[in-house]
């Protein structure tokens, strides 16, 4: 029987390599960077959060929470806000046409807090033309973009604000902690936010390439976005593609990681999909539309590169693994196929260090978070989980993304935010 | 009026007794084929110590010599990685320093925030200044009329329905 091995020969092999060396040297890569960023940038001043650095001075800030049917965490979000300790901002709630009773609550809410401004979008329009609005009904210098089910860190500004003290600087993101620790899902999620989002912002940053700000706190000075003509409404995630265009554009844009942000992810199979498959399509919709542009910033090439390489490897890791299913589900014949990444010595040294790197990211994470060490044990998981998350996204985002009109504006989705006594699971 | 939430959200008891165990038992079982991968380790030690431990058999489908061919490559891989680092790191650095100053702060006049939403600066600047406000866009999303509900004074005036 010709197999794949054979039709494929050496270039077989090759893909073996590449599936099994990709994460093993991009493991290091960001353990290293990692590293890097906590001895140049973290350590000082230090790492206590409640005790920012004194500023200069203290600008404008307004707060930007778009909203799109938050009944339920609209209270708990501006409520939150209204605790920050910096001395100047103001907030503005975006109602994107909520069907629910979000418009009441924030009406009701602007006679509670003297610091909150509502918008109504008499339609919705999706999140990016929310922000765009806003940030045009404000006269703040710097803009602060958080979910409508975000709270912040009390502290949060000081430690964004400061950044822009430099001019270069157009964007900084924060720190985003997960919440939502009810179920396995939600537990992976946690490891995952320090090991691996955490590494690859904090290796990003070390050298001086953030890939993306995180949509659910990133700081913007408003000239920069003026300057790159706002958010774009089509991309499904405006989080990646304005920072890509801040980078072409030549701004900075900088990871703090004592900018804390609490933030609900999904705990259902279902919702953790749809999250996913959104930033996966996001992430390519923005790469592909920019990359002509790169000629004009060789350092994105490499941005671009590991990009490509990581598309390339979750690709690689749905072919294999869907045909050693296909081999296990065939009893009469034998296709040759390898468990190169679960058994064996391959499993063995993969999952061994990404034990490692997710130590190394709850011990960066740990003054922020201190409960994390508690669930290095469900931190198992992390791998398989968000590999075959991550592989089987790719492989799904690029048809639909082809699929998808040039143009069409990007909606909300709704995500599910985890369970809690106020959202028991499903049965 | 809702009650405020922990700011960590843990309640496993939300959820059927039965996927809690699986959960629980799924993972404690994956550990457990961890330490089995670990297990050859074990042998080395023992063999360096003279103890004879029996054979094992479950890596005899992998072959050990394609593996030690990969894992030839990681050094070089990670030296590539630590001069890639250091070069992004030094090259960061130097542009840094260099265009320090070639973004100068812009001021963001309310005017030229209103011409670009099409719009008169003195009414624009009564909005920025507004606490409740509704937004009417146009297909393409640029903002097409706002009407202050609540001006910043205070004063109110009915909504648009």
């Amino acid at each position: 029987m010709m197999t794949l091995p054979v039709l494929m020969g050496d270039a077989w092999g090759v893909l073996l390599a590449y599936v099994f060396l990709y994460p093993l040297v991009m493991s290091f890569a960001w353990s290293i960077g990692a590293v890097v960023f906590y001895f140049l940038y973290e350590r000082h001043p230090h790492r206590i959060v409640n005790q920012p650095p004194v500023l200069a001075n203290y600008p404008m800030v307004a707060i930007l929470v778009p909203c799109f049917n938050e009944e339920a965490n609209a209270r708990e979000t501006i409520t939150a806000l209204m605790e920050l300790q910096y001395p100047n901002f103001e907030v503005l709630a975006i109602n994107d046409g909520s069907t629910d009773r979000s418009a009441e609550i924030l009406n009701s809410l602007v006679a509670e807090f003297p610091r909150l401004r509502v918008i109504h979008n008499l339609q919705n329009q999706g999140k990016a033309v929310g922000l765009n609005t806003a940030a045009q009904l404000t006269q703040a210098e710097i803009l602060l973009g958080i979910d409508g089910d975000a709270r912040l860190d009390p502290w949060c500004l000081h430690w964004l604000v400061r950044h822009f003290e430099e001019p270069v600087v157009g964007a900084v993101t924060g720190n985003p902690r997960v919440r939502t620790r009810s179920t396995l899902l939600g537990r992976i999620q946690v490891g995952e936010f320090s090991a691996m989002i955490g590494l690859i912002k904090r290796a990003q940053r070390s050298i001086g390439l953030v890939f993306t700000v995180s949509g659910v706190i990133a700081a913007f000075r408003r000239s920069a976005v003026r300057d790159i003509g706002f958010w774009s409404p089509d991309k499904l995630t405006e989080d990646v593609d304005i920072t890509w265009r801040l980078h072409l554009a030549g701004w900075e844009v900088r990871f703090e990681a004592r900018a804390l942000c609490w933030i609900l992810m999904p705990e259902t199979l279902r919702g953790l999909w749809r999250q996913r498959l959104r930033w996966a399509m996001g992430g390519m919709q923005v790469v592909f539309s920019n990359w002509r542009k790169l000629w004009r910033r060789p350092r994105l090439w490499m941005v671009f590169g590991e990009y490509s390489m990581s598309l390339m490897w979750a690709i690689g890791i749905a072919v294999l693994v869907f045909y050693r299913l296909i081999d296990l589900l065939l009893y009469q014949a034998d296709l040759q196929s390898v468990p190169i990444l679960f058994i064996g010595w391959t499993g063995l040294v993969l999952s061994t260090v990404c034990l490692m790197e997710s130590l190394l990211g709850i011990a960066l994470d740990h003054p922020y978070d201190r409960g994390l060490a508690k669930n290095f044990f469900w931190m198992i998981w992390y791998p398989i989980v968000y590999w075959m998350l991550v592989s089987s996204t790719a492989v799904c985002a690029l048809p639909a993304l082809l699929l998808r009109k040039t143009g069409e504006r990007a909606k909300w989705i709704s995500p599910d935010r985890g369970i809690s006594p106020d959202r028991p699971p499903n049965p | 009026m809702t009650k405020a939430r922990a700011l960590i959200i843990s309640h496993p008891e939300l959820q059927p007794m039965l996927r809690r165990f699986f959960a629980f038992a799924l993972t404690v079982a994956a550990w457990g084929i961890w330490v089995l991968l670990m297990l050859p380790l074990l042998w080395i030690g023992a063999a360096r110590l003279d103890v004879r431990l029996p054979a094992l058999d479950y890596f005899a489908h992998v072959d050990a010599t394609k593996l030690g061919q990969l894992l030839d490559f990681l050094p070089l891989a990670l030296l590539l990685v630590v001069i890639w680092l250091s070069v992004q790191l030094l090259y960061g650095l130097i542009v840094r320093v260099l265009r320090s100053t070639d973004k100068p702060p812009v001021s963001d006049a309310t005017t030229r925030v209103a011409t670009n939403a099409n719009q008169e600066s003195v009414e624009f600047s009564t909005w920025q200044s507004a606490r409740i406000v509704q937004v009417e866009h146009a297909a393409h999303g640029r903002i097409q009329n706002v009407h202050v509900v609540m001006a910043g004074d205070g004063t109110s005036s009915q909504p648009r329905v």
